[in-house]
């Protein structure tokens, strides 16, 4: 699994999603695939069987799990900005988790064949503190700067305090009132919430590398498979054309699903959510992505 | 709070001018001293700092409800 990097990709998605969503949904949707379950992984038998595969918990990390959890919160809420932040965060997770072997069930329940690049090894069962030096001692802590990276050059804007008051906070206007007045939270205190994020992912990743470098002393091994000390765990026998047969198959089932579902419910309960006063939606792939104009007071969208 | 929307159309600060304008409340020495005290922390207790919980909420925690907790106990005594 990824470690700080899906801390680092909520800036980016938000830098590009604009007022469209959530930062609040996105964090909630990126932590959502392991939020229960990543404790219970670490006392399984198998981990890796569990947190990614079936029978498991590997439901969690499939893209049908975040449309279903965005279903449920538009339905319960009508607010249009969390269900778009928990889904894109949800799948931002799922789609990062295919660079560690054990790999992501990309279209259950369409498909069980879990989908991997295998760019280094799922290391769960050598433990919370193993799992964290082992990842660290591979390419995913590279992975982890790659993101740090990105964010820092496409994102960095999005860390303002400026961007923070034209946007995060108009795109979720109601949890970051209540934060401040029921919780009595300053304005310099939620800025600081909102850049905990970083603040955290940054910090476990300098701290997990000097544990794994000076405590732990694990071989530093990033190269693609790493690190070799930890054995592997393919959740699948299948061939290569086998997992892209089955799994392109698994897509094409869940893309219908998804329309006949649009069609049977979704776009009456889309249309019966509701935007915050200053966002104003596209049609397509313009209503999740973009910044949009400010608008005067009353001009939302339908 | 700057949450009024703006009356002129443009994308910035929803604040009165002066307050769009007040500095960053903590400077750059702030978040790097609050930055290493926390990898140390995390260092020295893991399963307490270095989790989901804690992680997010630590910067805000000191640089803000530290000292908002200090006022308080001052003003009580």
């Amino acid at each position: 699994m990824s470690w700080a990097a899906h801390e680092f990709e909520n800036y980016f998605i938000q830098r590009h999603v604009g007022l469209k969503a959530s930062f609040l949904g996105i964090v909630v949707g990126t932590f959502a695939p392991d939020l229960f379950t990543k404790s219970l992984v670490y006392a399984s038998d198998d981990p890796a069987q569990f947190h990614r595969g079936w029978p498991g918990v590997g439901f969690t990390h499939s893209l049908m799990f975040g449309v279903v959890f965005a279903t449920v919160v538009l339905a319960l809420t009508r607010s249009r900005p969390w269900a778009v932040g928990i889904l894109i965060g949800q799948w931002a997770h799922v789609l990062t988790d295919v660079a560690d072997s054990a790999g992501v069930m990309v279209f259950f329940p369409f498909s069980t064949e879990p989908v991997t690049i295998s760019m280094w090894q799922h290391a769960a069962a050598e433990g919370r503190y193993g799992d964290a030096a082992a990842y660290y001692s591979s390419l995913g802590g590279v992975w982890d700067l790659f993101w740090l990276v990105v964010m820092l050059v496409f994102a960095r804007s999005a860390l303002s305090r400026t961007y923070w008051r034209a946007t995060i906070v108009p795109a979720d206007p109601g949890v970051w009132a209540w934060l401040n007045r029921r919780l009595r939270i300053p304005e310099a205190g939620l800025l600081l919430l909102y850049r905990g994020l970083l603040f955290y992912g940054l910090g476990r990743m300098v701290a997990w590398f000097l544990y794994a470098r000076f405590e732990v002393r694990t071989p530093f091994q990033p190269f693609w498979g790493g690190p070799d000390y930890v054995d592997g765990n393919d959740l699948s026998d299948a061939g290569a054309w086998e997992v892209i047969w089955r799994t392109a198959l698994g897509g094409v089932l869940f893309t219908l699903f998804l329309v006949l579902c649009w069609g049977l419910f979704g776009r009456r309960l889309w249309n019966r959510g509701a935007d915050p006063p200053m966002v104003r939606r596209g049609s397509g792939l313009r209503s999740v992505f973009g910044e949009e104009r400010d608008l005067e007071p009353g001009q939302g969208s339908a | 709070m700057c949450w009024v929307p703006s009356r002129n159309g443009r994308l910035g600060s929803r604040c009165a001018p002066e307050v769009a304008e007040r500095p960053e409340p903590f400077g750059a020495g702030a978040y790097v001293a609050v930055f290493v005290g926390y990898v140390a922390l995390g260092l020295a207790f893991k399963s307490v700092f270095l989790n989901w919980v804690v992680g997010p909420l630590f910067m805000a925690g000191v640089l803000v409800g530290l000292p908002a907790l200090w006022r308080a106990v001052r003003q009580r005594s």
